[in-house]
């Protein structure tokens, strides 16, 4: 950056990227707890996100206790950030964010430039198209996504269907299904490639049953007609290797083909800012705080994770905006954080990893569908939370709050108490010699991130079943996040949440 | 506003007596979407005639009990707006309708053509099919130009 541009360059404290909910809630929360020095960026003509274009009802539940559109779901958020004064841009873009934190906005009027100290990333997600639909060649008109058709109907009030196939079976896809329907268009049917729905089951009732359209399961389109204009599609049955089945395809006519294949985090301006990305989640590797790998670089919303739900978006960015306020206050050093893994039957968790001295929400998704489960979430031997449920389905994102296992942060100069538990539990780890009394010498911080790594040797000989641990890439304390079904003989008890 | 001067909906398909006995059910009042088993011992409408299996709270044998004797929706949709910012504003409904209605009550809103500017929680249908609910805007769509009318509704068609 030259002389010239360092003159313009202004101070916030923290930048958000993205007017969603999840960037209104962290903006709303930032305000009220004291931090002023904010500014809220937008690319879009309006605050609201993609909440923008869902009119369907169903937001708000959690939060507000009634079911609201997206538009007025938004609109709380909005009025309430007009009502506060708190300052934002619309029509303007982030354009680049360094790892320093120096963040450039294109507007109309040309590039700003502010240094901050903290930036919430909260630009949600697109929808995925690639492999949505595994056809080489031209696409003719009339073949797009879910995302794109709600759009078209709920921004600018353009039919752009007639007859009408769905390929996928994701809520988005579920949801114009109706829509359409109602508009008077004809929508023959969906067609799932997977053996499961990816939409949730209130979805395929009041969106498909309701209105009689079918749901085919393991189906996928193997063929595309028509030139310019879509005239057909030809759909096949797929084995369990998801191959198309010869001899089961059938032709349906029709002039829309609309692609609903699920919603991928978009992350390019966080990958420039050297933010590391989970190839699960395709979203940033976060912490307890949800802070990135690049300290002063938090997400929350559907940009870190996909969410079915805007009400858990919010409240994401409201727990973000609360650790951002303590890190502007604290600025402590990043200290040692334990990996947390997704084990057998998980997709993926955020965060990733955690310093186990505060309590946080723990979210993830199921890789398939069960019935009578248990989730264990453990550290070594130590059970953090053990939760039963009837059924589980990959489309529902389980949210867990989990409690600290490791003693508090402790002030330096105050005596350490431990619970019963916390201390049987590193009491475990730490091997008894001499410990104690190094221990007493170093300082607080120290002395916690060496217990993390003095574990190592007694770790490993302590995997459930007495066997040594061979794999030597993984860490040698590790949060693992499993789930089992549970055997007939186990019972099922009244714990179901 | 307008009171919506067409004939009542009688779709709605309340149950007097039921024929069916056993259902399945997919609970729509939260994302859990339980399953919920709804068997009739008596043949009859009443609460305590029924026995609910597989809800996980008790909204969910409420909704079941509906479901099984006058089931309800709510509908969104849209009308287009002329002389606003944008050309149309979402709407809903605030009370749920009979299930067979909601085809015919999306017919009768997409007869309105809305005149902006129109406020987020303005009714701009009374008692839409004379069903007991009304359609409200869900989004403020303010007037493109000044000098255009207070917040009027025409009905296009009639
Ligand atoms: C097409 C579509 C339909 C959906 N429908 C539903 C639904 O019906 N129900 C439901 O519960 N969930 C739905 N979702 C999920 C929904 O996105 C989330 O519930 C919620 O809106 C996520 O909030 P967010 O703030 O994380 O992201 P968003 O609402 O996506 O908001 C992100 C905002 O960031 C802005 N932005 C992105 N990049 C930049 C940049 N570089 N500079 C400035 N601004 C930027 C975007 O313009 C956008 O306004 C849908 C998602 C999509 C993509
Ligand atoms: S029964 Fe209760 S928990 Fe289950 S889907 Fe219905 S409202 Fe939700």
């Amino acid at each position: 950056m030259n002389e010239k541009n360092m003159q313009n360059v202004r101070n916030v404290d923290v930048l958000i990227v993205g007017g969603g909910p999840a960037g209104l809630a962290a903006a709303l929360r930032l305000w009220e707890k004291g931090i002023r020095n904010i500014l809220l960026v937008e690319r879009e003509k309006r605050l609201g996100g993609i909440l923008r274009q869902c009119i369907h009802d169903g937001f708000g539940l959690a939060r507000f206790g009634e079911s609201l559109s997206g538009p007025e779901y938004a609109g709380r958020f909005t009025e309430k950030l007009e009502e506060y004064g708190i300052p934002f841009l619309t029509d303007a873009a982030v354009y680049q964010i360094t790892p320093e934190k120096i963040v450039t906005v294109v507007t109309k009027k040309g590039l700003l430039t502010f240094q901050t100290k903290a930036v919430i990333l909260a630009m949600g997600c697109r929808e995925r198209t690639q492999g949505a639909l595994a056809i080489p060649g031209e696409r003719p008109a009339g073949v797009f996504t879910a995302g794109t058709a709600q759009a078209y109907m709920n921004l600018y009030n353009r039919m752009p269907a007639r007859e009408v196939v769905i390929l996928g079976s994701g809520d988005i896809g579920l949801i114009m299904a109706r829509r359409l329907t109602l508009e008077g268009a004809h929508v023959h049917a969906v067609f799932e490639i997977q053996p499961y729905p990816s939409g949730l089951a209130r979805n395929l009732q009041q969106c498909l049953r309701d209105y009689g359209i079918p749901l085919y399961l393991s189906h996928t389109v193997t063929e595309i007609h028509g030139s310019s204009r879509l005239e057909g599609v030809t759909v096949s049955e797929v084995d369990e290797h998801l191959r198309p089945v010869p001899g089961t395809e059938q032709y349906i006519a029709c002039d829309t083909l609309i692609l609903s294949a699920g919603l991928i985090p978009e992350n390019e301006l966080s990958l420039e800012a050297g933010v590391i990305l989970d190839p699960r989640t395709k979203g940033a590797v976060v912490d307890e705080h949800l802070q990135t790998s690049v300290p002063g670089i938090y997400a929350a919303g559907n940009v870190l994770h996909v969410h079915d739900l805007a009400d858990y978006v919010s409240e994401e960015a409201e727990l973000l905006a609360d650790a951002v306020v303590s890190g502007l206050q604290e600025n402590d050093a990043q200290e040692e954080k334990i990996p947390i893994r997704a084990g057998e039957g998980i997709h993926h968790t955020v965060p990733q990893k955690t310093g186990g001295r505060e309590p946080f929400l723990l979210s993830f998704r199921v890789t398939r569908p069960m019935q009578d489960v248990e989730i264990v979430v453990r550290l070594a031997d130590q059970v953090l939370l053990r939760k039963r449920r009837k059924r589980v389905v990959p489309a529902e994102m389980l949210r867990f709050p989990i409690q600290p296992f490791l003693n508090a942060v402790q002030k330096s100069g105050e005596a350490e108490v431990e619970s019963p538990s916390e201390y049987r539990n590193r009491a475990a780890q730490e091997s008894p010699s001499g410990y104690r009394n190094r221990a007493a010498q170093e300082s607080p911080s120290r002395h916690r991130n060496r217990a993390a790594q003095e574990s190592i040797p007694e770790n490993r000989n302590r995997t459930e079943d007495g066997m040594c641990e061979e794999n030597s890439d993984r860490p040698a304390q590790e949060i693992v996040v499993e789930i089992r079904k549970i055997m007939p003989d186990e019972g099922f008890g009244k714990e179901v949440e | 506003m307008t009171v919506s001067g067409r004939e009542p909906c009688t779709k709605g398909n309340r149950l007097q007596t039921t024929a069916e006995r056993v259902r399945t059910l997919t609970c729509i009042i939260c994302p859990n979407g339980c399953e919920i088993r709804a068997e009739n011992k008596a043949g009859e409408k009443e609460a305590a005639d029924w026995r609910f299996e597989g809800a996980l709270c008790p909204r969910g044998e409420k909704y079941a009990l509906q479901e099984m004797t006058d089931p309800r929706r709510t509908i969104a949709t849209s009308a287009a707006v002329r002389g606003g910012e944008e050309p149309l504003v979402s709407l809903r409904l605030t009370e749920p309708i009979p299930l067979g209605c909601v085809r015919e009550a999306a017919e009768e809103i997409h007869r309105y053509t809305l005149i902006a500017p129109i406020h987020a929680g303005d009714v701009v249908i009374r008692n839409l099919l004379g069903l007991g609910s009304d359609v409200i805007a869900t989004r403020t769509v303010k007037a493109a130009v000044k000098a255009v009318q207070a917040c009027t509704v025409r009905e296009e068609m009639s």
